[in-house]
């Protein structure tokens, strides 16, 4: 079963994170799920795989009906992030989902019609919300070639998607970042890795420090809090990204294939 | 076998749920607050009547919820078999779609369509046999609220015998009367909804 805390609530505004499963198989990479409401109408943060839809849902519905969700809020395309697309829209089939343009026909691929989606344009939109007014962040590159962050000004929370993600062991099962430091180094190789772009590391980090961000939410892993925020920030405006390419180009160096 | 459940179905039961859960919750304080008039008044065997009926209240109202969140826990259940279900059915559609659209190698798809139909029939059967638990869970929960409401109608006529406190124990017993009777017809509405299927 999927932990589930408010992170955020201020009258019917509220943040619902939807995170770690202990009893998921293995084999599928941990999620987290972000639920956001105000004035009757909610959004769903990267609403996870078709394998763990059951969890998420059940997580859901002890605190909310699932059948009111409104939208849902694709940060990308990758499976572990909507290819549960189908079977939320079993349960609202009036569902709209929000995602990069670039995706708006890949996605179907998951489910969904020519009416679900709701494109957002690279440089990013306003997304309405009962009370309040959510903005789509562009991230692209990060690690999708459209890719878009969720920032919420009045509550100063970034659902961050993949940027922050930490492939945490078993037993760092909290739900905040305690120690940066210790925390980071579950976040470095995956950020290396799956971020491919300097320019685009850059770009968020000047976007994300003039934010005023109280809690930074990734995809997975924990939650940043307060100065962490920050020094993430700063931590990633100095990563070098891309470990993927060394490794495919150095065995033709050694060939003599790629002049150095 | 009645019709299968959808998600969207499940969802609409577990927030009948919830209203039940919430009703015994209120039925609970109610209790607990009459128990303390009772307390309150020493006006012979009235009060005590109502006291009595009063503490019955209290554990039909914790029952109830109990049998609630054991039926909280069967939907979560069956919510995962019937998101597994569903994905059956796109893949048989698939299977199906293509099956149309080949000329050779429709025999090995039939036979695969056949596994998938397989599949889905026993995954019909299982939410069937789920059917019927809980409809005993719902049953169990209606006959308790029946009881429910005959004790909160003899707690109105104990308050009557309330001496000076009668007014107020009127008033608490008829507040508890309406909660039961709200939580009876969301079981009644739930044990046509299970019964049906969607």
């Amino acid at each position: 079963m999927k932990t589930v805390d408010f992170i955020f609530e201020s009258g019917d505004h509220k943040w619902l994170a939807v995170t770690r499963d202990p009893a998921r198989p293995d084999y599928l990479i941990d999620t987290n799920e972000y639920l956001v409401t105000s004035g009757g109408e909610s959004i769903l943060c990267d609403p996870g795989g078709a394998e763990i839809f059951p969890d998420v849902f059940s997580a859901i519905s002890r605190h909310c009906n699932p059948a009111e969700l409104h939208y849902l809020f694709a940060s990308h395309q990758d499976p572990d992030i909507v290819s549960s697309l189908a079977l939320w829209m079993e349960v609202n089939p009036a569902l709209r989902c929000y995602s990069s343009w670039l995706w708006t026909s890949f996605i179907p691929h998951f489910g969904g019609n020519g009416e679900t989606f709701i494109s957002i344009p690279d440089a990013g939109m306003k997304i309405p919300l009962g009370k309040i007014t959510l903005e789509a962040i562009p991230a692209h590159y990060l690690h999708s070639s459209g890719n878009f962050h969720l920032y919420d000004e009045k509550a100063r929370i970034l659902f961050s998607g993949d940027v922050g993600a930490a492939l945490l062991p078993p037993e760092a099962n909290g739900l905040f970042v305690k120690d940066f430091d210790r925390h980071i180094c579950h976040a470095e190789g995956f950020h290396r890795r799956w971020m491919g772009s300097k320019t685009a590391v850059l770009d968020w980090c000047e976007r994300a420090s003039k934010l005023q961000i109280d809690m930074m939410c990734p995809q997975h892993g924990a939650i940043y809090q307060g100065a962490d925020v920050m020094r993430f920030i700063n931590w990633f405006a100095e990563l070098e990204v891309g470990s993927g390419v060394e490794p495919a180009i150095e065995p033709q160096r050694s060939q003599g294939k790629v002049s150095a | 076998m009645a019709g299968i459940f959808s998600l969207q179905s499940l969802a609409m039961l577990n927030e009948d749920i919830k209203a039940v859960v919430e009703l015994s919750r209120g039925i609970g304080l109610g209790a607990i607050n009459a128990g303390l008039i009772s307390n309150k008044c020493n006006s012979g065997s009235g009060s005590r009547g109502f006291g009595i009926a009063a503490e019955e209240l209290r554990q039909f109202s914790r029952k109830q919820e109990e049998v609630m969140h054991m039926m909280e826990e069967a939907v979560f259940r069956e919510i995962a078999a019937a998101a597994a279900l569903q994905k059956l059915v796109r893949r048989r559609n698939g299977l199906a779609a293509a099956e149309r659209e080949s000329e050779s190698g429709s025999a090995a798809l039939s036979a695969r369509i056949a596994r998938v139909d397989e599949a889905i029939r026993q995954g019909r059967l299982e939410q069937d046999e789920w059917r019927r638990s809980l409809l005993a869970l719902l049953r169990r929960s209606e006959q308790s609220a029946k009881g429910g409401h005959v004790t909160a109608r003899v707690a109105r006529m104990e308050a009557v015998s309330g001496g000076g406190q009668a007014a107020t124990m009127t008033m608490a017993a008829a507040g508890i009367e309406e909660q039961v009777l709200q939580a009876m017809d969301i079981v009644r509405r739930l044990i046509s909804q299970v019964k049906g299927g969607r």
